[in-house]
């Protein structure tokens, strides 16, 4: 498989009053077009910081990363934001849906920053989404009148909102129970099936070992990855 | 426990939230006492500017001299004292005879207030003492009537005096007869030997007295028990109720609208303080675990809003001191210089209500931090129970109300607060609730941005409507103080319009007046109309002694020790307003009375009330069909007492009109004075000029409240956006991580803002409206009228100002980075 994203000799430095600090340490990865790879490591060792450098909400202090051929730096602020919201779907730990909105204007939002459907296509879109999450009846609710494994897939189905081809999620399962944490591996491999890129950052072994792919990071540094032993 | 508190703060100091709040209370305080104490001045110099009236602060009048012991009081209470003597003498030169108004001052006169005289040789100026010995100074009228100039000699009694100049300006020229008669001002020193005063002279003795306000008043207190029958003591608002009606209204106005002020800053300080609270759950929940009680959380909390209440507080009045002397720099030309400095009193007092405000306004939300659960320690969700409205708001009002009753606001005015303030509060929040939440409705069309700023503020309408309550009663308060203002200057303009009534003119016999009508219209003269006069006093009331049923010290009382004008009319005075009873048809049977509210009041008099007068020796009966307000401040004649038409017929009457006389037709005078003999002419031009005065003092004052009231009102908006900015921080990094652009956030909170800048705008007119409509129509029986122009530009200008206000509050969210937000909002 060729790979999506492609990572080379990657630095992150935070400089703060007590000097400075390297997050990633010459980070070298390459990820295939519909792989399930799971991101595992210890706390503070990077993980999170690879996924902000990954989605281009941060920039890295040295190095390349490109995405479908395309080099990151080279995009504007602006364009990052409407590259992201194209091609990159975000799931987080706590779920971060928009309290005030309904779980289907939730995910209706992304595809109203794109602005390539017309209203009624959105709307439908992500009633389709919703339904496809097990959540056609709750659509109509607002995050906090449902449970949590519910606000996961609402979550999961607004990353899918403009179909993009990358997916990467943030401990998606560290809030929720057992069943709901299956629930969301089983959603993860169903879209793997339709050939989405999935990267997950995870402490769950067992979720790990679920995916095609377990890369470890320690101190910043790619320690162990089962791509490249494989 | 004070040194955890102590601590625990001085860690919080590197948190934004604390520095909202201090810099809320800062605001808050400085501007409070700088109110205050500008009021207090301000006060100071109105009593002032309004004690050149009376040339003192306080005078007494008598028709013998006053006791040496009671001058010497005064001395001892430190009052500096001034002596004058009036009464009137027929004077002779070139064989003309003039009845002159003849006044001997002290070296001292005038304590308050100044002469003007001019002069040949250095014109017109002011001046702060009398004419010396050897001199006299005289009206125009004197030397025309007696054909003599600047230079010339005056004989009075038998001293001869030198007229050094024209009198222009008298500060305590009153209304009685010496003043109607051409006034010759001589120095006291030369009265013995003017000789004019012997046993049985009708002589009128006047003692001013000057100094510290509370040395007047403790003076004041301790002689009024030791007044004898015939023996006055003048103050401004009993001697000059026209002037007393504007400094009572100036000082209210005033004072009101520092209230507003300090209610607007307490808004401000309870938001910060509520965000301050938010911030301190999760500690207060580790303190529980540890073993604090209840109480002694409260308590920890207690030792920090003290400490930081006590320096803030006395940062802030010296903060407010300073602002203090800005405006009296700013206003030196209008007020009069200090008499006293504020005494450490005031700055004390103004220490005290910034404390007692901090936890007013600000420690019902704290209080909730008794109520943390160390639960939450483990479950993050379990929040306090909300703070008892009725204690948040309780201090509040206690505060508020305690503020004007110290005022000395009308009690109907604090009671109205009081009790409709919060009623009318919720009432108005539950609404705005309601409509917010109905926006959600619109969220179905329309832009993107346009949807997500409308569900966003339906879903939180009870913070949205709070916002917009709070934004609203803002633009309220600074929209009543500057329509109050401009009507309060647009009515005293239509009062007293350039060409207001600067003389009375009395006594005029029935016989004169088609001579003297057609003589107004000749020299094209704004004459109001001629009243008929007859003279009378109340004698009793329902057949009872009308002396029994008065008020000691009231309006009534005193109008019952002398004879009084009275009129009779078929139609109402302009100015004046029936309150009470109705005013009497064009055939209307005679014995009937309209009778003014203040003596109506101190007398218990009431519509159906039988009163009786005695005029002549005769004695007149009359029904009460009406009360009426009437406007001393008019400047036009005004009466206690209009009959109907018939009822005073059978006695002789004289008339009564004001008009108004420019510079160049004052030869008149004295050709009118030859003309109608025993007609009197009265000069209230100067009263009219001190009147504008003081109506420009409280204009500017107004001015700077009212800027005040703007400057707190954008702290209540900002420490709103403060409360949710975290909350919308969170928001805008996950919209941002989502894809959403820059421009569509911009967008999204430019509608949220202008939405809710436009929601304030309109509550605000709304309310404006109604409290006009309530003053005008149902209060002041005026003419309404919806105020187009004023209410479109409160509209345009609070949507636009609110709207970039908050634009401008939430910048973060859209120009920093989403990773820098997700990094502060983690």
């Amino acid at each position: 498989m060729r790979p999506i994203i492609e990572l080379r000799h990657v630095y992150k430095e935070y400089v703060h009053t007590g000097g400075q600090q390297t997050a990633l340490h010459d980070v070298c990865l390459d990820l295939a077009q519909g792989q399930f790879s799971a991101l595992v490591g210890p706390s503070g060792n990077g993980k999170t910081t690879l996924l902000n450098l990954i989605t281009g909400l941060d920039r890295p202090s040295r190095g390349h990363i490109h995405v479908e051929g395309k080099a990151l730096a080279g995009l504007s602020q602006r364009q990052l934001t409407r590259w992201r919201c194209a091609h990159v779907g975000i799931i987080f730990q706590f779920f971060q849906l928009l309290p005030t909105l309904t779980l289907w204007q939730n995910v209706v939002l992304p595809m109203d920053f794109l602005g390539r459907l017309s209203q009624r296509e959105r709307r439908a879109r992500a009633l389709a989404l919703l339904d496809s999450v097990g959540l056609a009846d709750v659509a109509t609710r607002l995050p906090a009148e449902v449970s949590g494994g519910q606000q996961q897939r609402a979550a999961i189905a607004r990353a899918l909102a403009n179909n993009p081809g990358l997916l990467v999620a943030d401990e998606p399962t560290g809030n929720l129970d057992c069943a709901s944490a299956e629930a969301i591996l089983q959603l993860f491999l169903a879209l793997r099936d339709e050939g989405k890129t999935v990267l997950m950052v995870t402490h769950n072994e067992a979720l790990a070992q679920a995916a095609d792919r377990r890369v470890e990071i320690r101190a910043g540094r790619i320690f162990a990855d089962s791509g490249i032993a494989s | 426990m004070m040194a955890l508190g102590l601590r625990l703060l001085r860690r919080e100091t590197r948190q934004r939230e604390l520095w909202i709040m201090v810099v809320a209370l800062m605001i808050a305080v400085t501007a409070l006492t700088s109110v205050n104490l500008f009021a207090h001045r301000l006060q100071q110099g109105l009593n002032q500017a309004a004690g050149e009236f009376l040339a003192g602060d306080l005078v007494f009048t008598d028709s013998h001299p006053l006791p040496e012991a009671l001058q010497q009081q005064a001395t001892a209470a430190g009052l500096t004292a001034s002596r004058t003597l009036e009464f009137s003498s027929v004077l002779m030169e070139n064989e003309q005879l003039l009845l002159a108004g003849i006044k001997a001052v002290s070296q001292a006169y005038p304590l308050r207030g100044h002469l003007t005289l001019h002069t040949d040789r250095l014109g017109r100026q002011d001046l702060r003492h009398g004419p010396p010995p050897g001199q006299a100074w005289v009206d125009d009228r004197v030397l025309s009537a007696l054909k003599l100039n600047i230079g010339a000699q005056l004989l009075v009694g038998e001293v001869p005096l030198t007229i050094s100049g024209v009198l222009v300006h008298e500060p305590d020229r009153r209304g009685n007869l010496f003043s109607l008669t051409p006034r010759v001002m001589m120095n006291l020193n030369d009265i013995d030997q003017a000789g004019v005063l012997r046993p049985g002279s009708h002589v009128h003795y006047f003692y001013q007295w000057a100094g510290p306000e509370q040395a007047v008043a403790a003076f004041k207190k301790a002689l009024t028990p030791q007044l004898q029958a015939g023996q006055k003591l003048l103050d401004i608002r009993l001697d000059r109720p026209e002037l007393g009606a504007v400094l009572s209204r100036t000082e209210q106005t005033l004072g009101l609208a520092s209230v507003l002020v300090v209610l607007l800053s307490g808004v401000a300080m309870a938001a910060s303080a509520r965000q301050f609270t938010l911030r301190q759950y999760d500690a207060t929940a580790v303190l529980r675990c540890l073993g604090m009680t209840r109480a002694c959380v409260l308590k920890l909390y207690a030792w920090q809003w003290l400490v930081l209440g006590g320096l803030l507080s006395t940062l802030g009045v010296l903060l407010g001191w300073l602002g203090y002397h800005l405006l009296l720099a700013l206003f030196a030309d209008l007020i009069p210089a200090a008499t006293t400095a504020p005494g450490p009193w005031v700055f004390m007092q103004n220490w005290l209500l910034g404390v007692l405000g901090l936890f007013a306004f600000a420690w019902p939300p704290l209080q909730r931090l008794g109520q943390v659960s160390p639960l939450r320690v483990l479950r993050h969700d379990l929040d306090a129970m909300p703070a008892s409205a009725w204690l948040t708001y309780t201090l509040a009002l206690v505060l508020v109300v305690g503020l004007l009753l110290a005022q000395r606001q009308p009690l109907s005015l604090v009671l109205g607060f009081a009790l409709f303030g919060p009623v009318v509060s919720l009432a108005l929040l539950s609404l705005l609730t309601w409509l917010i939440a109905q926006s959600r409705r619109g969220a179905h069309w329309g832009a993107a941005a346009l949807r997500f700023a409308l569900i966003s503020l339906s879903q939180n309408a009870a913070a949205n409507s709070r916002q917009v309550l709070v934004l609203a009663l803002t633009l309220f308060v600074i929209l009543t103080s500057y329509v109050a203002r401009n009507d309060l200057l647009a009515d005293w303009q239509q009062q007293l319009p350039a060409n207001a009534p600067n003389y009375f003119l009395l006594n005029v016999f029935p016989d004169y007046l088609p001579e003297l009508k057609a003589e107004f219209n000749t020299q094209a003269i704004a004459a109001s109309r001629f009243y008929p006069v007859v003279r009378g006093r109340l004698v009793t009331i329902n057949e009872h002694p009308a002396t029994q049923q008065a008020r000691p010290g009231s309006q009534g009382e005193r109008a019952l020790h002398r004879d009084l004008s009275l009129t009779f009319a078929r139609d109402l005075p302009e100015t004046n307003q029936i309150i009470e009873g109705t005013w009497w048809a064009a055939k209307a049977p005679s014995g009937q009375v309209s009778v003014e509210q203040g003596v109506a009041d101190s007398l218990g008099l009431k519509v159906g009330d039988r009163l009786a007068f005695s005029i002549g020796g005769r004695q007149v009966n009359a029904i009460i069909s009406s009360i009426r307000r009437l406007r001393w401040d008019s400047l036009k004649p005004n009466f206690y007492f209009i009959f109907t038409p018939g009822t005073l017929d059978d006695f002789a009457a004289t008339y009564l009109t004001s008009f108004y006389l420019p510079d160049s037709q004052k030869h008149l005078l004295n050709a009118w004075a030859r003309a109608y003999p025993g007609a009197s002419i009265l000069e209230i031009g100067a009263l009219v000029r001190q009147l504008q005065k003081l109506i420009g003092i409280l204009s500017q004052a107004l001015n700077y409240l009212a800027a005040l009231a703007l400057g707190a009102g954008v702290l209540v908006l900002l420490a709103q956006i403060g409360i949710s900015l975290k909350q919308r921080q969170r928001q805008g990094a996950l919209l941002r991580t989502l894809g959403g652009s820059r421009s569509w956030l911009m967008r999204v909170y430019g509608y949220e803002f202008l939405l809710l800048g436009a929601m304030a705008g309109l509550l605000a007119v709304l309310l404006t409206e109604l409290t006009r409509w309530l003053v005008y129509d149902r209060l002041l029986h005026l003419d309404y009228g919806i105020a187009f122009g004023l209410d479109s530009i409160t509209l345009v200008l609070s949507t636009l100002l609110i709207g970039a206000l908050g634009f401008f509050g939430v910048r973060p969210i859209y120009t920093r980075p989403p990773i820098l937000l997700l990094r502060e909002t983690a």
